[in-house]
């Protein structure tokens, strides 16, 4: 189809334009890695057995998963800068095209960019430390590449489904919580592309004040101190991937929408 | 008193095309540059040079061969300077004489002059 | 035997600006209001006005890049803010202040060109070389004025039908403006609508087929080059020449400029854009051409 060969025109665009910032994000993730492995999981460790616990581990990747939606939220940035405004809008492809080009390359593209800067920063630590253990005589792990998401906080909880394959962790890993995450990204795509700046910030706000008023409801209700009802789940089941393409069409509508200038702080 | 009223664009580029041929860079039933060119020459719209060659060939200085471009007339040189010289006498010799008198001047002043300016030729 | 009855081709090939309502925000006056206009083919239009009446604001409505609250701007009888493939590939605006990526012009030119089905190398040779930039030349090293002509020589290599230029010959030296007259000359084609918005008369002057002159969401002129030279004479007249048939004058080191009903009999003046623009801000200026 022709749509596809134009989101491939668009994408071979996209790096020949943007490969630097591409390889910024790739560098600035495998540096925070290297950096957070060396400072808490080397030095830390060293130091003091009891000061360091995995929850250190767990707050990391808490971090890169906002870390993730920030990014997503700059999907569209181009579209609230006057001038690349101009070069983006005015470049012969239609919304469509434009719009499922940048969201395809944010959602699956991004967490892969994270995934392999964070596999790549597991294989320097690695490579290190097993020297190291070498020239001290020590046996060497070579199984150390992959704990860079072993003390993932859904290792356990996916582990009994899809078994103890790599490959297996990996895949799901890679899309974390799947539903959910799409739900998320769209969500911060939405607000980035909507909101002329600082998106994400909006995006953060929402989120805790949803959050806060769903708990409320659900102290009131007595709810949280039983085990959830079937119907929650269903709610939650169905609920979630409405919200993914809520807000995907919301963010296709924001971004269509979109002017070079504008004096609206959010655009609907 | 009018000062300048100056010539159309499109009249002043069929003069110096003209001139063109009269000094001979362009011979007769030679091509003749292209609209494009004369308009890039020119640094003019080219609707404006079409109206140059619309009048040029009105008069005759210029033909089109279809497909192949536009070419000097045969004849044309004669045709330019019969035409100049209607053109000084309607325009420049009247002015010429109203300020021959203007400045008190005459007839003899002129052929004085003109006997000087052959012998210095 | 049966006829097809052929209805008249209607001109499809142009712009139309039907009843435009714009402002920039809810709080700020109109910058167009009922406004309407009409762009053809094979034209070079001249959208002249005073710095803020609005020139940009036009050209980037006409690109879709700005939206009308009300009205509708159609390109080829399709709707602009829809920003269709198909229209986009028709469509081309070189802005007043733009950022080239850091790359080699030639890179640049094959990263932009895939979305250009009908784009030219010849034109863009033959445009290079007349700015004498070389092809290779690195964008991040060049002048604000070598990049605009880089640019340029860009949007005319993509032959779209519909070109806009906003304020092309700002930052530009003076051999670069005679370069740009010369390129502009080359350049043009019978398909393509040419639309330079400028407050420079003089760099334009020569080029234009159409004048459309803005002033606060109006247009004060909206007339044929040709039309206006047939019925208005511009000439330089002594004092004592100031006769009742002047429209308006300016004093000019030469005398005073003036313009003028032109009488059947006169020979027809070059057009005094620079006059005709200052005339159209104080009298009522029209021409036959259709609105």
């Amino acid at each position: 189809m022709n749509t596809i060969s134009n989101i491939l025109q668009l994408w071979r665009f996209y790096w020949r334009t943007e490969k630097k910032t591409y390889l910024r994000i790739f560098l600035i993730c495998f540096a925070i890695y290297i950096v957070k492995t060396a400072v808490f999981d080397f030095i830390l460790m060293r130091i003091s057995s009891e000061a360091y616990t995995y929850s250190h581990t767990a707050l990391f990747y808490q971090m890169y998963s906002i870390g993730t939606l920030v990014l997503m939220s700059y999907l569209f940035d181009a579209v609230h800068h006057k001038q690349r405004a101009i070069s983006y809008l005015s470049l012969p492809a239609s919304n469509l095209e434009k719009f499922l080009s940048r969201f395809i390359m944010g959602v699956v593209g991004v967490p892969i960019l994270l995934n392999v800067a964070l596999f790549a920063g597991s294989i320097v630590v690695t490579l290190v430390l097993g020297t190291m253990d070498s020239l001290a005589g020590n046996p060497t792990s070579w199984m150390r590449i992959f704990d860079y998401y072993s003390h993932h906080p859904d290792m356990a909880a996916t582990y009994d489904f899809f078994g103890a394959m790599p490959f297996n962790r990996f895949l799901t890993i890679l899309f974390w919580r799947n539903m959910m995450v799409l739900a998320f990204f769209s969500f911060f795509i939405w607000f980035g592309t909507a909101f002329r700046r600082a998106g994400w910030v909006y995006a953060i706000i929402v989120i805790f004040v949803l959050l806060a008023l769903f708990i409320l409801v659900l102290e009131i209700m007595g709810i949280l101190h039983d085990p959830a009802p079937r119907s929650l789940r269903y709610i939650w089941g169905y609920g979630v991937p409405l919200l993914s393409i809520l807000f995907t069409y919301l963010a296709y509508r924001s971004f269509c929408r979109a002017q070079i200038v504008t004096h609206k702080i959010f655009t609907l | 008193m009018i000062y300048q009223n100056e010539r159309a664009i499109y009249v002043k580029i069929a003069d110096r095309v003209c001139d063109d041929i009269l000094s001979g860079k362009y011979q007769e039933d030679e091509r003749v540059p292209s609209v494009r060119e004369l308009a890039a020459e020119y640094e003019v719209n080219t609707n404006t040079v079409l109206r140059t060659f619309d009048i040029l060939q009105r008069d005759d200085i210029i033909y089109q061969r279809r497909g192949i471009g536009v070419f000097v007339s045969p004849g044309a040189r004669h045709k330019i300077r019969i035409a100049r010289k209607q053109e000084f006498r309607k325009h420049e010799l009247p002015e010429f004489l109203r300020r021959l008198r203007l400045l008190d001047m005459t007839i003899d002043d002129v052929v004085k002059a003109w006997k000087n300016n052959k012998r210095e030729q | 035997m049966s006829y097809i009855l052929r209805t008249p081709k209607r001109k499809t090939n142009m712009i139309d600006v039907q009843n435009i309502t714009f402002r920039y925000s809810s709080k700020s006056e109109p910058v167009f209001h009922n406004f309407c206009l009409q762009l053809e083919q094979n034209k070079v239009y001249g959208l002249l006005g005073e710095n803020g009446t609005g020139k940009s604001t036009l050209l980037y409505l006409l690109m879709g890049l700005l939206r009308p609250e009300e009205g509708i701007i159609t390109v080829d009888n399709a709707d602009v803010s829809q920003r269709k493939r198909a229209t986009l590939q028709q469509m081309y605006i070189v802005p007043e202040e733009f950022d080239l990526p850091q790359m080699r012009f030639t890179d640049y030119v094959a990263t932009y060109r895939p979305f250009y089905p009908a784009f030219s190398d010849d034109i863009l040779h033959r445009c290079m070389d007349e700015f004498h930039l070389p092809l290779d030349a690195r964008l991040n090293q060049l002048s604000m004025g070598d990049k605009k002509k880089a640019l340029m020589s860009f949007a005319l290599a993509t032959n779209v039908r519909y070109l806009l230029m906003d304020e092309p010959t700002n930052g530009l030296d003076l051999p670069s403006k005679k370069q740009f007259r010369k390129v502009i000359a080359t350049t043009m084609t019978e398909e393509r609508t040419l639309i330079i918005a400028t407050h420079q008369l003089h760099d334009v002057e020569a080029l234009l087929d159409h004048v459309l002159i803005l002033q606060g969401s109006k247009l004060l002129l909206n007339a044929s080059v040709a039309d206006l030279c047939e019925q208005y004479t511009f000439d330089v007249r002594s004092n004592d020449a100031l006769t009742d048939d002047v429209l308006y004058s300016e004093r000019t080191p030469q005398g005073n400029a003036t313009l003028s009903f032109r009488q059947p009999d006169d020979e027809e003046t070059p057009l005094n854009l620079e006059l005709l623009f200052n005339a159209a801000h104080k009298i009522s200026l029209t021409a036959n051409s259709p609105d």
